[in-house]
């Protein structure tokens, strides 16, 4: 039946209004929702459908089926074939160009459907790739790009064309920009707001060396809502190097009431610069009035022609120059980031000029562009796991369980029902860290500040002295950068705040710049720290209960990337506190004490079964806290077996070396004791899968009970095991 | 580049910076003769009085909004910042009006233009009211679009970098409806800076220039070997 085919096949990419004008989308918003429909079970031949009470479509007009909107296979690239390097790009026209810039989109596209990845910010800066290839010569010429996980056009044009199918597995590319991975990439980077910093510091070097290239840094909006950009445009600026600095606008900062400029007037949906447009009309006219009166007079000419403009420019800037000026960065723009004739045009026209101190160059792009399914995204494709081009339907594997970061927004929801202090705060990561789903129940209680981990935390202490109960969700890498505030603003002063750090440990495929390895390391060793860690989803929920009643002092608890193990949920998703450093014995044994921190018990877990088969018996024990450490429990473990492994998933300086440390002064090493500990090694996991990760790691079942079996003098046996 | 010659000059005297324009060209000759990029922004057209411009478009455009944009400016030169040719005079609601004021005053207006409720000879009059009305209320009630223009009034060089000089044709020539009309403006814009930049740096290299910047400095000493 049409009628229902063309309800059934909208395409259901959860995005909620959108402004397409495609005809179906027309058809469906005239009968009153925007939103698309879902799949009707209904009878045949029903001329008027209704559904919860509203008719669903105009009797008369049913639309046609909607088509898939892009291509189901990738179109011919004739013209990227020929580049392998962008040497090869500096003969093309401004039409090859463009012809270019498509054949990378599509490149880009079908490479992340089939890999996964980040899409929708490297199709916002496919013009801007392609124009910075052909105008500068990288890699003499330095390409900074901020964040990194939008340099698939710059990898594909710079020789990784044919690997892009590894994109973020294990052993291939990385998903972010990487020094040791190619000459192209200049600076690495995964985490955002450093790319002027890394120019500024090239620039420098370059100076002091005498060479003559060109330093370029590309940041986008979003990561210029961090500190560490201004620290470096006041640097820049004072130091006045030959650098450029491209401000990739798409309007995508997560903060949606602020503007760059802070207090600018609200204009919506306009960037501030655009609000701080001068028009230079009159100056244009005054600068050929200037020419004509030069003419008529003659002679020493320049000076008055120069007064002009001082005039001109004087009653112009009267509203005041933009804060880039200010910063002394010479601002240049806005520009449409999409039109290669005007990025080439500046481009060149900067590169030419010899002496210019910092240039900023504000492209306003848009993210997605150029797949309309991304461009109606509410998240523009940010993110996505493998999907069909044509249709833009993301292969979502359903499964049993939810992630850890949905379970501690639904833990954090139930406490806030029945506690009115409870506060949320994140740092412009509301997806990642599930406060999106806080912000919709308690939009007057989340706080997104931006990608402003440092403020964040302060921010949170301040409201912990008013006596409110601040819960910071920021990744366990991210808080890597708001560390001093941690110590010095909440841990020092002892103020209740309360860190909930996802991704700990190893993340996959975003690799060692994402990876949370540390987290118990820079927690456990400060002074009033409460540090815990659930084992699974229950623990969760209740951990977050635990945290909302430490009032007199900072909390904090990790959880990693990943699904829960499947375990019975607390009822209406509220968790029962726990008591303070009361850790549990799961399962019981004679020979070997497994003592789990974290996630890592169910890996214990699952070791356990393996000794049982080599006939060895374990005791498996979940830490819970490792500040305040269950003492009690280790001295059981302690004396009760030959062996005690330790295990989590993180660097040396954790769990392990706090037990270590309590066991050393109690004197339980003093006897027949061996004590082996099980940490994240030495060295950076690259990305891949998490199971790589982990057996490079040596953190998996196998590895524990090898551990178990060579201290025993099991060798052969330890082999056997990990084989 | 095409060169136009502007019959009144009076037109250009709708900003302040403008007003010096003018005095200057009076003091010089009458007649401004100024060169224009074949990408000139909406701006400057619609505040021209010959009609002949609005026939002058773009090239490789094709965008038609600002040539309606100019061709409806062309026969309204209203100054901007005045409430009399604005979306909230087409209402009859005051600048700072509620969003009820608004709204109740649309519906009022809506009911009665409304082509249904018109007698048969004033249809066509009524319908392109009507239209005017809705559209007034389109952009009123959003409240980022209504922050957008109230901004416009306030700040004329705003609007007219939008291309938009007549605030009553505000959002039919938007750049929501082809980006190329802003894009336009941006160019006139960055052209602009452009070559600001380079005449800077021509201050900046040569030999007397004072700048004692870390990075003058060593541009200084790289010259000099």
């Amino acid at each position: 039946m049409p009628a229902m085919a063309a309800l059934a096949a909208s395409p259901a990419v959860g995005q909620a209004a959108s402004f397409s004008t495609t005809p179906h989308k027309a058809a469906l918003s005239s009968s009153g929702s925007l939103f698309a429909a879902p799949k009707l079970n209904l009878p045949r031949a029903v001329p008027s459908l209704r559904l919860n009470g509203q008719s669903r479509i105009v009797a008369a007009a049913v639309p046609e089926a909607p088509g898939p909107e892009y291509f189901s296979e990738k179109p011919p690239t004739p013209l990227l074939d020929t580049i392998n390097y962008p040497i090869h790009m500096k003969n093309l026209t401004i039409r090859e160009l463009k012809q270019l810039a498509d054949e990378v989109r599509a490149e880009t596209i079908f490479t992340v459907s089939k890999t996964g990845g980040h899409l929708g910010s490297s199709l916002g800066v496919v013009e801007l790739t392609v124009a910075l290839h052909h105008v500068f010569n990288c890699p003499e010429d330095k390409f900074l790009w901020d964040v990194g996980h939008q340099a698939y056009p710059h990898k594909i044009l710079t020789g990784r064309r044919g690997k892009m199918h590894t994109l973020r597995q294990t052993d291939g590319l990385s998903g972010f920009v990487k020094r040791a991975e190619s000459e192209y990439d200049a600076f690495g980077a995964g985490h955002s707001s450093t790319s002027i910093s890394a120019g500024l510091g090239m620039a420098v070097g370059r100076d002091l060396k005498g060479k003559k290239n060109n330093v370029i840094s590309v940041i986008g909006d979003g990561a210029m809502t961090a500190g560490q950009a201004y620290e470096a445009m006041n640097n820049a600026g004072y130091l006045d190097c030959n650098m450029i600095v491209i401000l990739n606008d798409n309007k995508q900062v997560s903060l949606p009431t602020a503007t760059l400029d802070g207090p600018a007037p609200p204009v919506g949906a306009l960037s501030s610069a655009l609000s701080r447009l001068q028009s230079s009309r009159p100056l244009r006219e005054l600068r050929e009035v200037a020419k004509g009166v030069t003419k008529q007079i003659g002679g020493s000419a320049h000076a008055l022609a120069s007064k002009v403009d001082e005039y001109a420019r004087g009653m112009i800037s009267g509203s005041g120059s933009t804060l880039f000026e200010e910063l002394g960065l010479y601002y240049i723009g806005p520009v449409d980031g999409h039109n290669l004739d005007d990025l080439v045009t500046i481009l060149r026209e900067v590169k030419n000029t010899s002496t210019t101190g910092p240039v900023l160059i504000h492209l306003v792009t848009e993210k997605g562009r150029g797949y309309p399914y991304a461009e109606r995204a509410a998240d523009k494709y940010h993110g996505v796991v493998k999907f069909d081009p044509a249709t833009g339907k993301q292969n979502k594997v359903k499964t049993a369980t939810q992630a850890y970061t949905t379970y501690f927004a639904e833990a954090l929801i139930a406490e806030a029902e029945v506690d009115k202090s409870v506060i949320g705060i994140h740092a412009a990561m509301g997806g990642g860290t599930g406060m999106n789903m806080f912000a919709k129940r308690f939009p007057e209680r989340c706080f997104d500040v931006g990608i402003a981990e440092q403020h964040a935390v302060t921010f949170a202490a301040g409201l912990a002295c008013e006596g409110l109960k601040p819960f910071c969700s920021i990744y366990s890498s991210f808080l890597q950068r708001g560390y001093d505030q941690v110590v010095h603003d909440v841990d020092l002063q002892k103020l209740p705040v309360r860190f909930a750090m996802d991704r700990a440990g190893l993340v996959g495929a975003d690799g060692p710049t994402h990876c949370g390895a540390f987290d118990v390391t820079y927690m456990a060793c400060l002074p009033n720290m409460v540090v815990m860690a659930p084992a699974d989803e229950a623990e969760l929920f209740h951990m977050v209960a635990t945290a909302a009643q430490i009032d007199d002092r900072p909390s904090c608890f990790r959880y990693p990337r990943g699904n829960g193990i499947g375990v019975q949920l607390p009822a209406n998703n509220k968790g029962i506190p726990i008591e303070l450093g009361k850790g549990r014995i799961l399962l019981e044994g004679t020979d070997v004490a497994l003592l789990g921190y974290g996630t890592m018990v169910q890996n214990c877990l699952a070791a356990h079964a393996l000794l049982a088969n080599l006939g060895v018996s374990a005791t498996v024990a979940d830490a819970r806290f490792c500040k305040p450490l269950d003492r009690d429990l280790v001295r059981q473990l302690a004396k009760n077996h030959q062996v005690l492994i330790t295990v989590e998933e993180g660097s040396i300086g954790g769990f392990g070396s706090h037990v270590v440390q309590f066991m050393a002064l109690d004197g339980l090493l003093d006897g027949k004791l061996k004590w082996r500990p099980l940490v994240l090694p030495d060295r950076y996991i690259e990305h891949g899968a998490p199971k790589d990760q982990y057996a490079e790691a040596g953190l998996t079942a196998g590895h524990i009970a090898a551990t178990a079996l060579n201290v025993l003098g099991k060798t052969r046996e330890a082999l056997q095991v990990m084989a | 580049m095409e060169a136009l010659r502007t019959s009144g000059v009076g037109v250009l005297s709708s900003t302040r910076v403008g007003d010096a324009a003018v005095s200057l060209t009076v003091d010089v000759g009458q007649c401004v003769s100024f060169s224009s990029s074949a990408v000139f922004g909406g701006p400057v057209r619609n505040q021209v009085a010959s009609a002949g411009w609005a026939k002058k478009r773009r090239e490789g455009s094709g965008a038609c909004q600002c040539v309606a944009a100019a061709a409806a400016a062309a026969d309204e030169f209203v100054t901007v910042g005045g409430s009399a040719g604005t979306l909230y005079s087409v209402l009859g609601v005051e600048l700072g009006g509620s969003f009820s004021d608004i709204k109740s005053a649309y519906k009022q207006m809506a009911r009665r233009y409304h082509p249904d409720v018109c007698p048969l000879d004033d249809r066509d009059a009524c319908t392109q009211k009507f239209l005017e009305v809705r559209h007034a209320y389109e952009i009123l009630s959003d409240p980022e679009k209504r922050a957008e223009y109230d901004y416009a009034l306030m700040h004329p060089s705003f609007a007219q970098a939008l291309g938009n000089s007549s605030t009553s044709s505000w959002g039919r020539s938007r750049r929501t409806q082809g980006s190329e009309g802003v894009s336009d403006a941006w160019r006139f814009q960055w052209e602009a800076q452009l070559s600001r930049l380079r005449r800077d740096s021509e201050v900046k290299s040569s030999p007397v220039s004072n700048s004692n910047s870390w990075g003058a400095r060593m541009r200084r000493e790289k010259s000099e070997h």
